[in-house]
């Protein structure tokens, strides 16, 4: 018969492995999702301007405060219409799903930057 | 003894040209100019400062013309930092005079003497040095005094060579606009004044700032810039060759200059500048031009 130390052992033990493999099991979901967005960001060319890392214009740390995720792929698609004259305008350009992926890659960024003052 | 004297000689030459190579400083030219800001237009002014001085002076995190880090040019030249040019009486240039502008844009030499050659304009049209002058006074957001400090210039030792083997334009007056509707002559004036040859053809050393039709490899491409991330990018050729643009329609060309979105759909990145205010008629004179001009081969890679 377990003793009761045996039994908060056992419970710990359970708790941590389940623990950690759904810690694991997240971690796996978000590491594609930001491995995709990441040669998104490359591929269509952001990283040219905003930086590898996504600090070399604006803040995407500030990002979720500002806009909605539809905002953020209407200001991609067309960022003239937010007074933007240097963006490329992607409408068209890139499918809407990458589009998604890149707004989850720019919280991702943000989530790693400092707020930067304006 | 003989030998001594050669090689003093030989010495002294070789300084002398390391002196003149490296002369970096010009005296004040004789320049007169009165902006008469009755027949300027600020808001045409404020278009042609955003199209022709925002590429280089345009800081989108200010939202300014408060200058920035100029990361295209190679780190080799050294660090070269464009100056916050609202109206800011010391971190600006809200102290200039009108003439000590016009020379700047026109000759090159900024009021210090220094020789500021990536911005040189001497075949800009009088009434387009009038509006963006007019407008760099104006309290619009863009110019607005700012004290934003983007740093100083530093050239090194090659850097120091390379604007030393610059030369300052002459000051003219009296320049005219051609007539917008005589499409050759305007598109090639437009890519003048956008200093489209100045990236666009071979090198920004062998380009000629007076006949923009002598630089070397005119608007043929292979000049070798750099990105944000500071990978090589290689001017395209914008000639009417297969290897350039022969073939694109007028809806490509406009798309990728104001757009950022060439052709098959690809995206174009700093350095190229996006020149969404350019208009239609414009950009129409200039695709023109491009198509009289002579075609060059040149297959530049990646695009
Ligand atoms: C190709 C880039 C480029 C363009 C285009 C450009 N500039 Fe500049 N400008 C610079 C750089 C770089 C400096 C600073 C050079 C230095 O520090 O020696 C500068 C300096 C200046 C200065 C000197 C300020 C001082 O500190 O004395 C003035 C004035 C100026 N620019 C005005 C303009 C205006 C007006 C236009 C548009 C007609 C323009 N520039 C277009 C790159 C550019
Ligand atoms: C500061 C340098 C610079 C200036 C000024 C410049 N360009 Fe460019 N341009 C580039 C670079 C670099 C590329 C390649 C960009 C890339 O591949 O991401 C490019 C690409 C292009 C393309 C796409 C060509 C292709 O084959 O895909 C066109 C069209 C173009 N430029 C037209 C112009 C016109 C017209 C002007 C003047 C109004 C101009 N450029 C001024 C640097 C410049």
């Amino acid at each position: 018969m377990l003793n009761i130390v045996d039994m908060k052992v056992f419970v710990v033990f359970l708790f941590l492995m389940f623990g950690f493999s759904s810690v694991a099991q997240v971690t796996k979901v978000d590491n594609r999702i930001v491995l995709e967005g990441k040669s998104a960001f490359e591929a269509y060319a952001c990283n040219n301007c905003h930086g590898n890392k996504g600090d070399n214009l604006g803040d995407f740390s500030g990002l979720k405060k500002r806009f909605s995720d539809e905002e953020i792929i209407r200001y991609i698609k067309n960022p003239r219409l937010y007074g933007n004259k240097l963006m490329p305008v992607y409408d068209g350009v890139i499918p809407s799903d990458k589009l998604n992926t890149l707004v989850h890659y720019l919280h991702h960024l943000g989530s790693e930057q400092t707020p930067k003052k304006l | 003894m003989k030998n001594s004297i050669l090689y003093i000689s030989g010495l002294s030459m070789m300084m002398a040209i390391v002196i003149t190579a490296c002369k970096m400083t010009y005296d004040a030219p004789d320049v007169q100019y009165t902006a008469n800001y009755e027949s300027a237009d600020v808001s045409e002014g404020k278009r042609l400062t955003t199209l022709v001085c925002g590429v280089c002076h345009y800081d989108p995190t200010t939202e300014k013309l408060t200058g920035v880090h100029m990361v295209d040019i190679p780190d080799i030249l050294g660090t070269v930092i464009s100056s916050n040019i609202t109206n800011h009486p010391e971190k600006g240039i809200g102290t200039y005079t009108d003439k000590e502008l016009a020379t700047v844009i026109r000759t090159g030499i900024a009021r210090d003497g220094r020789l500021i050659p990536f911005m040189q304009r001497p075949n800009m049209s009088d009434d387009d040095l009038l509006n963006i002058i007019a407008y760099l006074r104006s309290d619009d957001p863009m110019v607005n005094g700012s004290e934003s400090d983007p740093g100083k210039t530093k050239y090194s030792r090659i850097g120091k060579m390379a604007i030393g083997s610059s030369k300052p334009t002459d000051w003219n007056q009296g320049i005219e606009r051609p007539d917008r509707s005589d499409k050759l002559a305007f598109g090639k004036y437009l890519i003048d004044n956008l200093a489209c040859y100045d990236c666009h053809s071979k090198s920004f050393a062998k380009v000629d700032k007076i006949n923009i039709e002598k630089s070397k490899g005119f608007m043929g491409g292979g000049n070798k810039m750099l990105n944000k991330n500071g990978d090589k990018v290689i001017t395209p050729n914008l000639t009417p060759h297969e290897t350039g643009i022969a073939g694109w329609t007028e809806e490509d060309f406009a798309k990728a200059v104001t757009q950022g979105i060439s052709k098959n759909n690809r995206i174009l990145a700093y350095p190229m500048p996006s020149y969404a205010d350019l208009t239609e008629k414009e950009i129409s004179a200039i695709f023109a031009y491009l198509q009289s001009i002579p075609p060059i081969k040149n297959a530049i890679k990646g695009r």
